[in-house]
């Protein structure tokens, strides 16, 4: 009988452990995150969608779990949502947002709507993309008060239902979380909040029809302000467009101006802060009018309550100061409305309420 | 079998190469020029943000200027004028203010001058919605356009001329034209012919607007004390005073 070689064995032995472990691995998973359809509202402009972050199913749907993950706080009691809240169009109802330490803000949170087409983040523009402006609330001592390494471990770890590391490699074909897929993500699922469907927009698609005071609230939007004898070409208009243009439909010119409310800036100096130039002191972002009936309260402050606050200050033209934006008519009497004109200012700004937008059930808290 | 010797090829090379050479420049190409745009204040360098001295030795603070320009043209000595379809945004606060203009055709030219139009071309101005354009960053479109376009049926603003007079208490001025009717052209001529080769990229012309010359012409000046405002529908004539002096303060830097 012929003896099997000390060869032969090892070889068998070889091949033996290679079919085993082949079977245990099974195939390796496949990463194909599905292309988002972004739907570009009528009127509106193409989206500048960074070419490092396209939109994905998966990525928007992780993106919504992080937006409302608590998790990402240094307490597990705040996520994104808790100061930007749904029902006040993705804004905070109160004057500053109060942080999981029990630390105060010093500007109103922005309203989150239609930022997929902001060229500029914070009230003093000083975020230049969606994902560098998601970065800042997560580590802010007054805000979630959480470093970003341990956020993402916490994430990393997770045990629950929620599956990240999973739902990361389906995102971006990596289980390993980093603080740029985070942000990647949120950023993905923001750009989803589109309001479109507000009732000037369908009057501007033709499917409705404004009342006779929207109407007018409207041209009077359009309107220079001032009264002629006082401001040479006056109209006697709300002079809003100037700054909250309606190109693109988005009602917000993405300038910075100083609206007039203080005589100096030591409190805050806006856009200064970020340039250093005292041209720049007191300004601030233009927001969008967009859904503004739900986003009190008002200004980079919060300082006013209501709408019809807000138009008495334009209408009062303001404090005078050193950048004090030359459309407030504060040397010459202000805007000059009369009652029945603020009210169809208002009737006007009431029609860019979208609550399809606020109530859109792929907005909501998923957890 | 082949016809060619070693000799009578490398003849053919160097004879295809010499008309290659020789013809370069007859085919349609085409080269680029810079125009760089400066702003200076009564003749001195200036920039945006600072304060200039006016007529009445108040001081003059300015704070934006941005223009459309459009429909240039350059003057071929031979030829004429070759009109170039370009439309830029001018941002005075920029360092790097410019326009670039391709200029298609043949062989080289000799160009002796420059015009150009303050405004959007008609047919790119009213009606005209910056979200159709596909690329948000076109300077008509949404982002380029940021800040210059006044609504759909309004159309773009052509310029826009801000600050204030740092009086007590300050007065602050806006002057923003648009509409047809204040589109003007400029039109400057070289000393001297410059050579623009064929396919180059390095020729460049330097403009300048004298911002003092904006308020200040020989025919009119514009005292932003009695005429603070104009949005050119609201005021009409004060917009179109404004152009015309706009107009006749830019020339060709030394």
């Amino acid at each position: 009988m012929k003896r099997r070689s000390h060869t032969t064995w090892v070889l068998w032995a070889v091949a033996l452990g290679w079919s085993l472990s082949g079977c245990d691995c099974g195939e390796a998973p496949v990463w194909e995150p599905t292309p988002y359809a972004l739907e570009i509202p009528p009127f509106f402009p193409p989206m500048d969608i960074p070419a490092d972050n396209p939109l994905t199913v998966e990525g928007v749907e992780l993106g919504r779990l992080l937006f409302w993950e608590t998790r990402l706080s240094e307490d597990n009691s705040m996520s994104c949502g808790s100061c930007h809240l749904p029902e006040v169009n993705f804004a905070d109802p109160a004057q500053y947002s109060t942080g999981v330490t029990g630390a105060v803000g010093t500007r109103n949170a922005m309203a989150l709507i239609n930022l997929g087409w902001a060229s500029s983040f914070f009230w003093d523009g000083r975020s230049p993309s969606l994902e560098d402006q998601i970065r800042d609330p997560v580590p802010h001592p007054s805000e979630m008060n959480l470093p970003w390494p341990e956020a993402v471990a916490k994430l990393q770890a997770d045990g629950t239902d929620t599956r990240y590391p999973e739902r990361f490699f389906d995102a971006f074909g990596t289980t390993e979380i980093s603080e740029d897929l985070v942000v990647m993500a949120i950023a993905q699922f923001v750009r989803t909040m589109i309001s479109a469907d507000s009732k000037f927009d369908r009057w501007r698609r033709g499917e409705t029809d404004l009342t006779d005071s929207e109407y007018s609230g409207y041209q009077m939007f359009l309107r220079e302000g001032g009264d002629p004898e006082e401001v040479p070409g006056g109209q006697f208009g709300g002079d809003c467009f100037h700054c909250h243009g309606e190109a693109g439909l988005q009602f917000t010119d993405h300038l910075f101006h100083n609206n007039g409310l203080d005589p100096s800036f030591e409190a805050d100096p806006g856009r200064a802060s970020v340039t250093g130039s005292p041209l720049d002191s007191g300004l601030f972002r233009t927001p969008t009018l967009r859904n503004v009936a739900l986003s009190a309260p008002y200004m980079h402050d919060g300082r006013f309550q209501t709408l019809e606050e807000v138009v008495e200050h334009y209408n009062s033209g303001g404090v005078a100061s050193s950048t004090i934006d030359p459309f407030m008519k504060y040397t010459t009497g202000g805007l000059s409305l009369a009652p029945s004109q603020k009210a169809d200012l208002l009737a006007f700004l009431h029609t860019l309420t979208d609550t399809v937008f606020v109530q859109n059930p792929a907005f909501q808290d998923p957890h | 079998m082949t016809f060619y010797t070693p000799h009578f090829s490398a003849a053919l090379i160097a004879a295809s190469a010499l008309l290659l050479s020789a013809t370069g420049c007859q085919r349609e190409s085409t080269a680029t020029v810079r125009v760089n745009c400066a702003v200076e204040w009564n003749g001195e360098p200036f920039t945006i943000g600072e304060s200039g001295l006016d007529m009445q030795g108040r001081e003059a603070q300015l704070e934006r200027l941005e223009a459309y320009v459009s429909d240039f043209a350059l003057h071929d000595v031979e030829e004429g004028w070759i009109d170039i379809d370009t439309v830029a945004r001018l941002d005075f606060s920029l360092a790097d203010s410019h326009a670039l203009l391709e200029v298609k055709g043949t062989g080289d030219r000799s160009i002796d001058g420059i015009r150009m139009g303050l405004g959007v071309p008609a047919d790119r101005n009213k009606d005209v919605d910056p979200a159709s354009y596909d690329n948000p960053d076109h300077p008509l479109g949404f982002k380029g356009s940021a800040g210059m376009h006044w609504g759909w049926a309004a159309g773009y603003i052509f310029s826009v001329y801000e600050g204030r007079l740092l009086t007590e208490p300050n007065v602050p001025f806006a002057y923003h034209t648009g509409n047809d009717t204040c589109f003007r052209t400029v039109e400057l001529m070289f000393d001297a012919p410059r050579l623009l080769e064929c396919e180059s990229t390095d020729l460049e012309i330097n403009l300048v607007l004298d911002a003092y010359q904006c308020l200040h012409g020989d025919g009119d000046v514009i005292d932003p004390e009695l005429d603070p405002e104009t949005h050119t529908g609201n005021n009409l004539p004060l917009a179109l005073r404004w152009v015309d002096l706009y107009q006749s303060a830019w020339s060709i830097a030394p």
